[in-house]
């Protein structure tokens, strides 16, 4: 039995590992990547960043909190030409602050088509897109009850929508929770997004609905409702698919937005958001 | 180890027993010159005697006799009806060769051409094109990890044939896809072939007798599948003495033994074969959780003058099973995957010129994976269950025309996917019973051959009949098959061949990984069935001088609705995974080239492939054409034995492919969220399967040292030392992104590298 053990501890330290094979990838071609906020009467507000080769080591995490977008200093486009058409009429957006452009907007009619135009002459990157301003839709009656289960809480909301009848509307649900211990709404930047949880509904889907938030331990909770595109909805479905993906368990697939010559999503709708005091 | 080694011995001792006696066994084969195929049936007799036998199906006969009653040499005569009789004569006094008989139709006398001394161009005669018999004297000295031949991976040696990811047995045959490749143990169909993680294959070299893989040019009997058949006609033992033959290798070791259970009547075959690193690793206090081990068992029955039945069974576990560690936390992980089929034939002689073969079988694949931890728990179960029967007729009905027609029934039943959960899993995965999903697949053919123009032209047209049953819903399929043969001269031919073919159940792999849990998916109403045609041309051409068959052959294959999951999908416990199918066309074509040397010093064989394999679906890469996953421009494999001495002999295998492809992730872009709280990474891929991987080359050695024989000759023992990748070039499996020289970069890691193996066979007769 020892001659046995010898032999395959023998051949184990014989035995050795080749170097990896090194195997050429062509980065993908850099781009512009554009997202944008539209606030009716306010105004409309763009982000520009670029793509990025898959093998520079970033070291970039989805993690929450507004010091995150941190992450975004080296890829903002700054300096670029940006151009807003809509209504027979074409304006330049302003840059307030390196990457972020707007431009001053009174309300627009629902469905008004906006074009955008984004020219980068440092890099020659170029893109546009357009899109449709949505009607705000306001959310129904919210209920929620909250379950112990172990040690922990879970936060059930039943929601409904105010759907306009004879219209195909798309929507999404987004969740958020207040990240200070403070009572009361302070705005967005306090809020934490719970990825995870947007819902959304299709033209054919019910606009009543439930949704459970786990380990639920927070006092605020702020609901928002958009009423959205079926291209932007479709877009959203890729992105949630995106997020939840599993290395060689998810098969691959790009997301694709309706910026021509570039990445993201360019939309202009505003959300109805509801903020509830959990006792 | 050592009880183990003694018990070979001991049974080894007690199987001598009864052997040593003045009998011989006449022994061989009858096989056709003009198509290169066997003779069934043919007689068999010793001149100025009473003794004798028919040959079986395969042509081959073997029966015993008293030398004693003979003088200094015996003359065996074999004949067969339209044939021209021989006689071989052989001296008694020294053992009995095998007796390869090549009987000449007597239409050939015209054509003055060879008889025994080039039997090895036979394969320039027969009709059946893209065909490759090996016979497992052909293999069983090649290199292998851990020192056991595979029979998969010799396969893979073929041109025409590539091997998936390195160390599996995945298989992908003039562009198709791995499920297009129906794999038969004595006809009953084998769904997963691999052991210890795809690096073996279910089936134990020392229990197969031959194996015949067909790439195009279908005979009419067989169907289902696209790409391939792999006909695997696993050993029967046919005579009243005791033979065992076995080998104990690093990994595992296995044991065959053939023994008559009534004499002239019943033989049984039965064959196990065993891993047992876990146990080595135990003394080395190392736990390797791992294990497989299976068992063959055939029995052959002669009932009757003309009647025979066999029964073949498989039995195959594959077990890892990792325990809680003791003090830590009470966790567990494993699988159990379990492979039993079982084949039941009767085979009826009417006569010498008609005969019908008729099989039941079972073949029955169970998956299981599961995990706990605490009280917290997944179990995942997985099946597929054929019952299937088939009956074959063949009709001689003169020297030019033979004729057989057939019908084949297959119930299928799939259980995908049975998750029992516990704890704080069930709120990600619920349990559930999976979608049981059963249909019946049926077939009616019927074909023939016949030669035309003084047997200078052979023509073999065939047609099926298939269908399938879903739940409401029915699928037919006509698959016309052809093949033709020209005899340019007694050492070449020209051959031609077009089969349409209809594939009822797909195998749905990720992109990236072929995984065991993969699914096996029937047609349904939404899925239909996937459909090839296929056009072949070839050359034979055999040399005499050099002992060499040298075999050129084109193809194109035009293949509809084969499958893919969309792009996004998730494979993970999918119970919904219909809705992630796609299903586009495939188009593949190239050039192969073999050149077999068959010689007592110097054999082995020489093979080319030169292809494309090329995809379109609506729904993927935008609807652009793709290369498949498995397109490789060229595969080069060189297989070599040569006999040193009578003792001594050395085989080599270098291999050179050009990589597969890959998606590779190309790019990032940066979002921030809605609540503009944070971002979201999105990945950028290049075009589906845009990458080559880097080509890959492999030498591996094999030495082979026979120890003198014992027991009056009747042990002879072989110690075979080998190498596997030589010069430690990475064969890889797998692509990761890691840090180089510049920043990252993709990377092929590879699984071994040099690797020395040692084993001992032996063969008790």
């Amino acid at each position: 039995m020892r001659v046995v053990v010898f032999i395959v501890v023998f051949l184990s330290v014989v035995s050795c590992l080749p170097d990896p094979i090194p195997i050429s990838v062509e980065p993908a071609p850099q781009k512009l990547v554009i997202s944008s906020q539209y606030i009716p009467g306010v105004g409309i507000s763009v982000l520009i960043t670029k793509s990025f080769s898959a093998l520079e080591n970033r070291q970039i995490s989805s993690e929450q909190g507004a010091q995150s977008l941190a992450v975004l200093q080296d890829l903002l486009v700054a300096n670029a030409e940006v151009h807003l058409k809509y209504l027979d009429q074409s304006k330049r957006l302003n840059e307030i602050t390196p990457g972020v452009y707007m431009i001053e907007l009174e309300t627009l009619p629902k469905e008004t088509e906006l074009t955008l135009e984004v020219y980068d002459s440092e890099t020659g990157l170029s893109a546009n897109a357009v899109t449709h301003v949505k009607p705000q839709v306001s959310l129904g009656g919210i209920a929620y009850q909250i379950t112990q289960r172990n040690e922990e809480r879970d936060l059930t909301i039943d929601y409904s929508i105010n759907d306009p009848i004879g219209e195909d509307n798309w929507y999404v649900l987004n969740f958020y929770s207040q990240v200070s211990d403070e009572g009361g709404f302070n705005g967005f930047t306090e809020l934490e997004f719970l990825n995870s949880q947007s819902v959304l509904i299709s033209n054919n889907e019910p606009t009543n609905g439930e949704v459970t938030l786990r380990n639920w331990s927070r006092d605020t909770l702020a609901i928002a409702l958009s009423n959205i595109s079926m291209e932007h909805y479709q877009y959203l479905n890729q992105l949630k698919k995106s997020a939840q993906a599993v290395p060689f368990i998810t098969e691959p697939a790009n997301v694709s937005g309706n910026v021509k010559g570039g990445y993201g999503f360019f939309s202009a709708q505003f959300p109805d958001v509801k903020v509830l005091t959990l006792n | 180890m050592a009880r183990f080694i003694i018990l070979f011995g001991i049974l080894a001792f007690i199987f001598t027993l009864d052997t040593f006696g003045q009998k011989a066994t006449v022994k061989g084969k009858v096989e056709s010159f003009s198509e290169k195929s066997t003779l069934p049936y043919a007689t068999i007799l010793i001149e100025g005697s009473n003794r004798g036998a028919y040959s079986n199906e395969k042509g081959e006969f073997a029966f015993d006799i008293d030398l004693s009653k003979f003088q200094d040499s015996i003359t065996v005569i074999a004949s067969f009806s339209g044939y021209e009789p021989v006689k071989w004569k052989v001296s008694t006094s020294s053992p009995l060769p095998y007796f390869n008989f090549i009987l000449k139709p007597k239409a050939f006398q015209e054509v003055q051409i060879i008889a025994q001394k080039n039997k090895d161009s036979l394969d320039v005669h027969r009709t059946q094109m893209s065909t490759v018999r090996l016979e497992m004297k052909d293999i069983r000295y090649l290199p292998a990890i851990g020192g056991e031949v595979d029979i998969i991976k010799a396969v893979q040696l073929l041109p025409g044939i590539s091997g998936g990811v390195e160390g599996t047995v995945g298989m992908f045959v003039r562009g198709g896809n791995a499920d297009q490749n129906l794999v038969l143990m004595d006809q009953a169909p084998i769904y997963e072939f691999g052991h210890l993680f795809g690096f073996y294959s279910v089936f134990n070299i020392d229990a197969v007798d031959e194996i015949e893989m067909i790439k195009g040019g279908f005979p009419a009997k067989y169907g289902g599948r696209l790409s391939s058949i792999l006909d695997i006609k696993m050993r029967s033992a046919d005579d009243n003495k005791v033979h065992a033959r076995g080998g104990i290798g690093l990994l595992s070791s296995r044991l065959t033994i053939d023994a008559p259970i009534v004499k002239d009547k019943v033989f049984l075959t039965v064959s196990g074969r065993r891993t047992y690193i876990d146990q080595v690793a135990k003394i080395a206090n190392i736990q390797i959780p791992y294990y497989f081990y299976d068992l063959n068992a055939k029995i052959k029955a002669k009932v009757g003058r003309k009647d025979n039945l066999y029964y073949t069974t498989y039995y195959g576990r594959d077990i890892m099973r990792q325990p809680a560690t003791r003090g830590g936390p009470g966790g567990n992980f494993g699988f159990d995957k379990t492979n039993w089929v079982n084949s039941l034939r009767w085979q009826h002689l009417f006569n010498t010129k008609s005969s019908l073969n008729t099989y039941v079988y079972n073949t029955n694949f169970d998956y299981n994976v599961s995990g706990s931890f605490e009280s917290d728990g997944l179990k995942v179960n997985s099946s597929i269950k054929d019952y299937g029967l088939k009956t074959e007729y063949k009709y001689f009905l003169n020297r030019n025309t033979f004729w057989n027609s057939g019908v084949e029934i297959i119930h299928h039943e799939f259980k995908p996917n049975v998750i029992n959960s516990k704890g704080q899993v069930t709120d990600f995965v619920k349990s559930g019973s999976g979608e049981a999903l059963a249909f019946q697949e049926a077939a009616l053919y019927g074909g023939m051959e016949y030669q035309l123009f003084n047997s200078l032209l052979t023509v073999k047209p065939g047609l099926r009949i298939s269908s399938a049953f879903v739940k409401n819903k029915t699928y037919w399929g006509l698959e016309p098959r052809l093949s033709a043969k020209y005899t340019l001269s007694t050492e070449s031919s020209v051959k031609l061949s077009y089969s349409r073919m209809n594939q009822y159940l797909h195998r749905v792999s990720s992109s990236a990984i072929a995984l065991p849990t993969d699914m096996w998916y029937p047609v349904t109403n939404r899925v239909v069935p996937q459909k090839s045609d296929q056009i072949a041309l070839g050359y034979e051409q055999y040399a005499p001088g050099l002992k060499t068959t040298f075999t050129l052959e084109g193809y194109y294959k035009w293949m509809d609705n084969v499958i893919e999951y969309r792009e996004g999908a998730n494979l993970f416990l999918n119970n919904e995974f219909e809705n992630e199918l796609v299903q586009g066309k495939g188009n593949s074509y190239g050039l192969e080239f073999l050149a077999k040397r068959k010689a007592k010093k110097l054999s082995g064989w020489l093979a080319y492939t030169l292809s494309w394999s090329t995809r379109q679906f609506d729904e993927l890469n935008n609807g652009q054409k793709f290369y498949a996953r498995y397109d490789r421009r060229h595969d080069l494999s060189l297989t070599l034995n040569y006999a040193l001495t009578k003792r001594i002999s050395f085989s080599a295998i270098w291999v050179y492919s050009t990589g597969s492809r890959f998606t590779p992730q190309t790019g990032n872009y940066v979002l921030p969220n809605a609540s503009n709280s944070g971002v979201q990474i999105i990945p950028i891929y290049g075009g589906r399967n845009s990458v080559a991987l880097s080509p890959t080359h492999r030498l591996d050695v094999n030495l082979v040292i026979k120890s003198k024989p014992k027991f009056n000759g009747k042990w002879n023992g072989e110690w075979h030392i080998g190498a596997y990748n030589v010069y430690n070039q990475a064969q890889p499996n797998s692509i990761i992104i890691q840090e180089g020289p510049n920043g990252l970069q993709y990377t092929q890691p590879g699984l071994f590298g040099f690797l020395p193996s040692v084993s001992y066979n032996f063969n008790f007769n």
